[in-house]
C-alpha cells in the first residue's frame, strides 16, 4: 500500500499540495472563510487540470485550512469556523498571557498528529468502519447531538444551568427559517431574510469576535494598550506531554468524521469535553490557557479529515461539506467513489492519501515557520489592532454569502455575546446548539416518524445497542455535571 | 445573596420558553403530529421553561439562605463603568453606521472612515497613523478578498 502511495509522488505533485497549503492557510485564517471556500475555489480553477494535480491541491487546502482556523481563534478570539470554537477557549487566554507562540505551536503539532491519525485510519480501516457508520439510525444521530450538547457542562464550567440554557437557545435559533422536512417557515415573523435561517458563521463571528472587542473596551485603554508577548521559554516536550489527549482526540475525530453530517465542530467539542473530564493534573485549569484544551480540540478537528473521507471513498457518501465538494471534483474528472473504487481505481485512493500526507508535512513546515511571526500580532497596539479585527469581522460575516444582512446578524450576536460574557453565560454553548440544532431536529422527527409505523415504537426507537450506549453516555455526562452528584462523589472519596 | 438581574433573566427566559411553546403550537402542521414543524421547538420551549425555573429557584434559595435579598449587590460578571458602556455603545453605533455606509460609499471609503473613527475613539491622535492605517487596511483587505480570492465586497 505504501509503495502505491509513494509511486504517485513527484516534484510537481508536491508543488500543487504546497500551493494548496498556502491557499488553505489564507482561507482558514481569515474569519468567515473556511476549508469549504478554499476547496470550492480550487474546484472552480482546476476542472481542466489532471486528476492528480486537482486532488493534490484540494488535499493541501483541506488539511491546512482545518488547522488555520485555530490561528485567529488563538490570536483574536475569532474562530474561523465552528470547529475552532473549542480551540479559542484555551488558545485566546494563552495569547492574553503572552503565550501566543506556544499556543500556535501546540495547535500545529496536534493538528499534524490528528491529520496523520485520520489518514492512517483511512488507509487501514476504511471499509469496515464505513459499514459501522451505516448502522447509525436517525435516533442515534439525534442522541449523538444530545451527547454533544451535554458537553456544555465542560465548556460552561462556571454555571452548568446557564450553559444548558445557552445551548437550548442555540438550538432554538437553529429552528428559525424553513422547516427542512415540511417546508413551513418557523419563527420568521414575516421577515424574508429569516426564511433562510440564522447563518452560523456571522453569528459565530459576532458572539466571539465583536463581543470580545466590546469586552476589551471595558478595560482601561492605557493600562492594557498592548498584550504581552512571550518572555518565558518553553520546550517542545512541554507541548508533547499531552500526547495522550491528542491520541484520544484523534480517535474521537476519526469516529465522528465517519458519521456523515456530524463534522469537525462536534468532534472538537466532544474531545475538549473528554479531555476536561479525564485530565486531572494539568498545571493550568481548562478555560484559562491549558495546552491540553488546544491539543484535544485541534487533534480531533483535523482527524475528522481522514474520518470524513472514509464514507466518501468507501460508500460515496460525503462526511461533511468539504468532502461534498471533493466528491464533485471526482465527478468532474469522471471518477465514481464507492465500493468499487478500491478495485477499479486503487490509484485514486493512493493519490488522496499521498496528498493528505504531504499536506501534513506542509502543515508542520508552514505552521512551525509562521508561528513566531503570527504570534507578534498580539504585540500590535489595541488602537490599531481592534479596528482591523472589527473590519475582518464585518468582511468575514459578509463573505459568508455576500449579504449585508449577515453583517447585521453579526452585530446583533456581538451585542448578545457581550451581554452573555458579562453575565457568565456561555457563547460557546450557544454556538454548539446552533451547529447541532438542525441535526437534532431532522433526526428526531425522522426517528419518530419511522418508529410510529411499527408495532412497538418505543422499542424501535430506543432498544438498539448503539442507541443504548449513546443514551448512557448522555445521562452520564449530564449527571456527572450535576452539583449534587459532584458533592456526593467528593464526599465518598474523602471518606 | 440574591442577584436581581438573575431573577429578571430567569423570568425573561421563562416567558421566552412559553412564547416558543405557544408559537410552535400555532404553526400549521397539515394534520401531521410526528412530523409537525412545531414539535421540536415546543420541546425546546419546555426545556427552556424548566431550566429558567431551576435558575430562578436556585437564586431565590440563595436569598433565603443568606437572608438579605433586598441588599443584593452585583456578584455575577465584572463591574462596568458608565464611561466604558458609552465607549462600547459608540463602537456598536459606529459599526451600524459602517454597515449603512458600505452600501452607499463602497468598501474602501466606508472602511477608511470606520477604521479612522474607531482608532480615534481608542485614543489614536497621530494624524499620519489615522490616515495610513485605515488606507492600508482597506487596500489590503480589498486586495486579498476581491482580487485574490474573488470574494466580492460591497
Amino acid at each position: 500500500m505504501f509503495a502505491n502511495i509513494f509511486s504517485c509522488v513527484n516534484p510537481q505533485f508536491i508543488l500543487y499540495v504546497g500551493l494548496g497549503s498556502i491557499l488553505g492557510l489564507l482561507v482558514g485564517a481569515l474569519p468567515g472563510l473556511s476549508a469549504v471556500t478554499g476547496v470550492a475555489l480550487v474546484v472552480s480553477i482546476s476542472f481542466t487540470w489532471g486528476t492528480n494535480q486537482a486532488i493534490a491541491m484540494v488535499m493541501g487546502v483541506y488539511v491546512m485550512a482545518c488547522f488555520a482556523g485555530a490561528i485567529t481563534a488563538i490570536l483574536m478570539n475569532i474562530p474561523g469556523a465552528p470547529a475552532a470554537v473549542a480551540t479559542s477557549l484555551d488558545g485566546y487566554p494563552m495569547a492574553k498571557k503572552g503565550q501566543a507562540k506556544k499556543a500556535i505551536l501546540t495547535a500545529v503539532i496536534y493538528s499534524f498528529i490528528g491529520s496523520i491519525m485520520g489518514l492512517l485510519a483511512l488507509m487501514l480501516i476504511a471499509k469496515p468502519m464505513s459499514r459501522i457508520a451505516l448502522r447509525f439510525s436517525p435516533m442515534d444521530y439525534f442522541l449523538l447531538s444530545v451527547f454533544g450538547l451535554a458537553t456544555v457542562g465542560s465548556i460552561a464550567s462556571k454555571d452548568f444551568i446557564k450553559g444548558l440554557i445557552c445551548a437550548t437557545l442555540g438550538v432554538l435559533v437553529s429552528c428559525v427559517g424553513i422547516d427542512p422536512i415540511m417546508g413551513i417557515p418557523r419563527f420568521t415573523f414575516g421577515n424574508p431574510y429569516l426564511v433562510m435561517g440564522v447563518p452560523t458563521i456571522p453569528a459565530l463571528i459576532g458572539l466571539f469576535g465583536l463581543s470580545e472587542i466590546l469586552e476589551q473596551l471595558s478595560v482601561d485603554v492605557k493600562k492594557a494598550d498592548i498584550l504581552k508577548i512571550e518572555k518565558t521559554e518553553f520546550s517542545l516536550s512541554e507541548i508533547m506531554k499531552c500526547w495522550v489527549v491528542g491520541l484520544k482526540g484523534s480517535i474521537i475525530g476519526i469516529l465522528v468524521g465517519i458519521l456523515p453530517g456530524a463534522g469537525a465542530p462536534v468532534a472538537s467539542l466532544l474531545s475538549y469535553g473528554n479531555a476536561k473530564r479525564s485530565v486531572k493534573n494539568n498545571v493550568v485549569p481548562f478555560g484559562e490557557g491549558a495546552v491540553e484544551g488546544i491539543a484535544a480540540s485541534e487533534s480531533a478537528n483535523n482527524a475528522v479529515i481522514g474520518g470524513a473521507l472514509i464514507p466518501m471513498l468507501a460508500l460515496g457518501i460525503p462526511g461533511d461539506s468539504v468532502t461534498m465538494i471533493i466528491l464533485s471534483v471526482f465527478y468532474i474528472h469522471g471518477l465514481i467513489p464507492g465500493p468499487l473504487l478500491f478495485t477499479e481505481t486503487p490509484e485514486l485512493f493512493s493519490i488522496i492519501v499521498a496528498g493528505g500526507l504531504i499536506g501534513c508535512a506542509f502543515l508542520l513546515l508552514l505552521g512551525y515557520s509562521t508561528a513566531p511571526i503570527l504570534a507578534k500580532v498580539v504585540k500590535i497596539q489595541r488602537k490599531v489592532l481592534f479596528p482591523v479585527i472589527l473590519v475582518l469581522c464585518v468582511v468575514g460575516a459578509y463573505a459568508n454569502s455576500n449579504s449585508l444582512y449577515e453583517i447585521a446578524i453579526m452585530i446583533v450576536f456581538g451585542v448578545v455575546g457581550y451581554y452573555m460574557k458579562k453575565n457568565n453565560y456561555s457563547p460557546a454553548a450557544m454556538v454548539l446548539g446552533m451547529v447541532l440544532g438542525s441535526l437534532m431536529d431532522n433526526n428526531f422527527r425522522r426517528a419518530a416518524s419511522l418508529a410510529i409505523g411499527t408495532p412497538n415504537p418505543i422499542a424501535d426507537m430506543f432498544f438498539h445497542p448503539i442507541t443504548v450506549i449513546l443514551m448512557l453516555m448522555t445521562v452520564f455526562s449530564l449527571v456527572s455535571n450535576s452539583k449534587i452528584v459532584k458533592n456526593f462523589l467528593t464526599n465518598l472519596f474523602r471518606k | 445573596m440574591r442577584n436581581r438581574k438573575v431573577v429578571f433573566e430567569s423570568i425573561v427566559l421563562m416567558l421566552l420558553g412559553i412564547a416558543t411553546i405557544i408559537g410552535s403550537l400555532l404553526l400549521d402542521n397539515f394534520g401531521e403530529k410526528v412530523l409537525a414543524p412545531g414539535l421540536f421547538p415546543s420541546f425546546l420551549g419546555g426545556i427552556l421553561v424548566f431550566l429558567s425555573a431551576l435558575m430562578l429557584v436556585r437564586e431565590l434559595r440563595k436569598a433565603k439562605i443568606d437572608g438579605d435579598g433586598d441588599n443584593a449587590k452585583e456578584i455575577h460578571g465584572t463591574v462596568t463603568t458608565k464611561k466604558m458602556l458609552i465607549r462600547s455603545g459608540f463602537l456598536i453605533f459606529a459599526t451600524v453606521i459602517y454597515l449603512v455606509l458600505l452600501s452607499y460609499a463602497g468598501f474602501i471609503i466606508a472602511t477608511f472612515v470606520y477604521v479612522c473613527s474607531v482608532m480615534y475613539l481608542l485614543g489614536e491622535r497621530r494624524w499620519w497613523m489615522l490616515v495610513l492605517t485605515p488606507g492600508t487596511v482597506a487596500f489590503l483587505i480589498f486586495l486579498v478578498f476581491e482580487i485574490g480570492l474573488k470574494v466580492y465586497l460591497p
